[in-house]
């Protein structure tokens, strides 16, 4: 039991790295950024790059720490990029235009990473030693250690920088009032950017330990990033312990559905819709989003 | 006396709607300025044109004799203007201290860095201003409250606090008596008085004649988004088109 519970954590917490990128933009922006899941894909393709390159010359440990700074560097830097030439020509638009702009980007890069990187998944080759330890009859793999250690730490890292800093108390401004933030003298383009950069390098970090496990392949964002919105929404879009609690609670009901409920594996995924649809008819904003209806 | 901002052939129409027309303003340095005219005369939309929010769509503005029409909110406020609105506007789920900390926000991400690593005490000099403008308008006590669950009195004293930290010269109010008591409304006018002997330019929308009259060294009175008179209260009060446009239309004239 407590080994799934485990299990479900580790997955949870991919899920609650990757959503916090949905749910901060959308803080920001109002704006679903489904070209996300791509972006961290990217990302993970540089990394592996770098990885595969440095770790002839260097200590593979030390090659996977550069590895995931340079994906997080280069999905920030894609994000920047994206942000400026597709969604802020676009910000005064109906509000379905920055939309279509990001599916169609999401399209574009998932296409051009097949085409550049090819459709065949590939491997990190064991950064370090994976075999698994023993407590009592818990199982944690290393990599599993990784993931929670990581995604955790990064979680707590956020919630004191946006509770904290200047640019958390901009950020949590621009989020609420736009307008008003822009007299107090905050730069709100500078905000924007500054978020999309902070959620896709959670991304990119989320996209480099999920294929520590598995692969990684050109729609590895599409998948994990479905998810993750899912999550969000769960969570209440636009709250960051929303993001987190929703990453989580998917992540351990998704294991213990197939575990201890047997649902087949093939269907796993269908856990995630089921669980969304209960959700949004119990609160139609999410677990934590608030409840007050939007002024028309 | 000097002109410290000045509007010329200020326009601006929705549609049909002319709200404000071929409006020339003169707001003169170091006094409280009032401008008073009926419900939809075109007193939000002159404040929302002349500090960024909204653009105008004819005519100029001038502050500190330096063309600043359409420039940016943040840009406007850093040359030294700030506002408030006839609707609360705060940051509602922060609290009141955080509410005054944003106001104070504009400076380089390079010193929030140099701050996280404590290289400099720019996060301490913002505390210390903020916890300044606080404590000056009797809300340090509320300080870690949320600012929603604020009374609507206090309320309206963090939006003033919170304009202020911004460290304006020229400070624009809109209706900001409007909910308030007597009581507040005499602490307000003490406030407003403070703040322009210590050199504040102040610009007051108000439906409250008694402040308008008892604060105000000068008064611009607009019907139909065009000025129909200005002067001193008493030049104001004995103008005939003013009181035309007041009589039998508003009620709040009366007060
Ligand atoms: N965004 C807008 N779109 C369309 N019309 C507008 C808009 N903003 C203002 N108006 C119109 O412009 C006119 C002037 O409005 P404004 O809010 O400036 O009046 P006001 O003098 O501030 O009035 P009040 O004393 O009621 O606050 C009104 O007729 C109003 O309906
Ligand atoms: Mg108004």
């Amino acid at each position: 039991m407590l080994q799934h519970l485990l299990n479900g954590f580790t997955v949870g917490s991919i899920y609650a790295l990757v959503a916090l990128g949905y749910t901060l933009v959308y803080g920001v922006l109002k704006f679903i950024n489904f070209a996300h899941g791509d972006v961290l894909m990217i990302g993970t393709y540089i990394a592996l790059i770098v990885f595969n390159f440095l770790r002839t010359f260097i200590e593979p440990s030390i090659a996977f720490i550069i590895a995931i700074l340079a994906g997080m560097a280069s999905s920030a830097l894609l994000a920047v990029l994206i942000e400026r030439v597709a969604y802020r020509p676009l910000r005064h638009a109906p509000r379905l235009a920055p939309l279509l702009s990001a599916i169609g980007l999401s399209v574009i890069l998932s296409n051009t990473a097949a085409l550049i990187f090819g459709t065949k998944s590939q491997r990190f080759e064991m950064p370090f030693n994976n075999t698994p330890i023993h407590w009592g009859n818990l199982v944690v793999t290393p990599y599993q250690g990784l993931i929670l250690l990581t995604s955790l730490t990064m979680m707590v890292l956020l919630h004191f920088f946006i509770k904290m800093t200047r640019t958390g108390k901009a950020m949590r401004a621009v989020s609420e009032k736009p307008m008003v933030a822009q007299l107090m003298g905050i730069d709100t383009d500078r905000i924007i950017r500054f978020t999309f950069i902070l959620g896709s390098a959670l991304g990119a970090v989320a996209g480099i330990l999920v294929s520590l496990d598995y692969k990684v392949y050109p729609t590895l964002g599409s998948l994990i990033g479905l998810k993750a919105f899912i999550a969000a929404v769960i969570g209440g879009i636009g709250n960051i312990s929303g993001a987190m609690l929703g990453g989580i609670l998917l992540g351990v009901l998704e294991t213990y559905g197939v575990a201890v409920l047997g649902i087949p594996v093939g269907y796993k995924d269908s856990v995630a819709f089921v669980l969304l649809i209960i959700i949004l008819l119990w609160r139609p904003s999410g677990i934590l989003g608030s409840n007050k209806r939007e002024k028309i | 006396m000097t002109t410290l901002l000045s509007t010329q052939g200020l326009s601006r129409s929705f549609g049909g709607i002319v709200a404000v027309n071929d409006l020339n303003l003169q707001i003169n340095k170091g006094i409280i300025t009032g401008l008073i005219g009926p419900n939809g005369a075109g007193k939000t939309t002159s404040f929302n044109c002349i500090t960024g929010l909204d653009s105008p769509t004819g005519g100029r503005v001038f502050f500190n004799d330096r063309d600043i029409t359409g420039f940016s909110p943040p840009r406007i406020n850093r040359l030294g203007i700030a506002r408030t609105f006839q609707n609360l506007r705060l940051f509602r789920d922060m609290t009141v201290f955080e509410n005054v900390m944003v106001a104070r926000h504009h400076t380089s991400s390079f010193s929030t860095l140099l701050s996280l690593l404590r290289i400099n005490d720019e996060e301490k000099k913002i505390q210390i201003a903020a916890g300044h403008w606080l404590e000056r308008l009797g809300l340090w006590t509320h300080r870690d409250e949320r600012a929603q669950d604020l009374p609507y009195g206090l309320q309206k004293r963090l939006e003033l606090a919170r304009a202020m930290a911004t460290e304006p010269t020229l400070l624009f109010l809109d209706e900001p008596a409007a909910g308030l008591n007597r009581t507040e409304t005499e602490q307000l006018m003490t406030t407003l008085r403070d703040f322009r002997d210590e050199g504040l330019s102040i610009v007051i929308i108000e439906h409250d004649m008694h402040l308008i009259m008892n604060v105000c060294e000068q008064i611009t009175v607009l019907n139909f988004g065009q000025m129909i008179g200005q002067g001193t209260p008493k030049q104001v009060r004995t103008n005939p088109l003013v009181i035309e446009a007041y009589l039998g239309k508003d009620d709040h004239a009366t007060r």
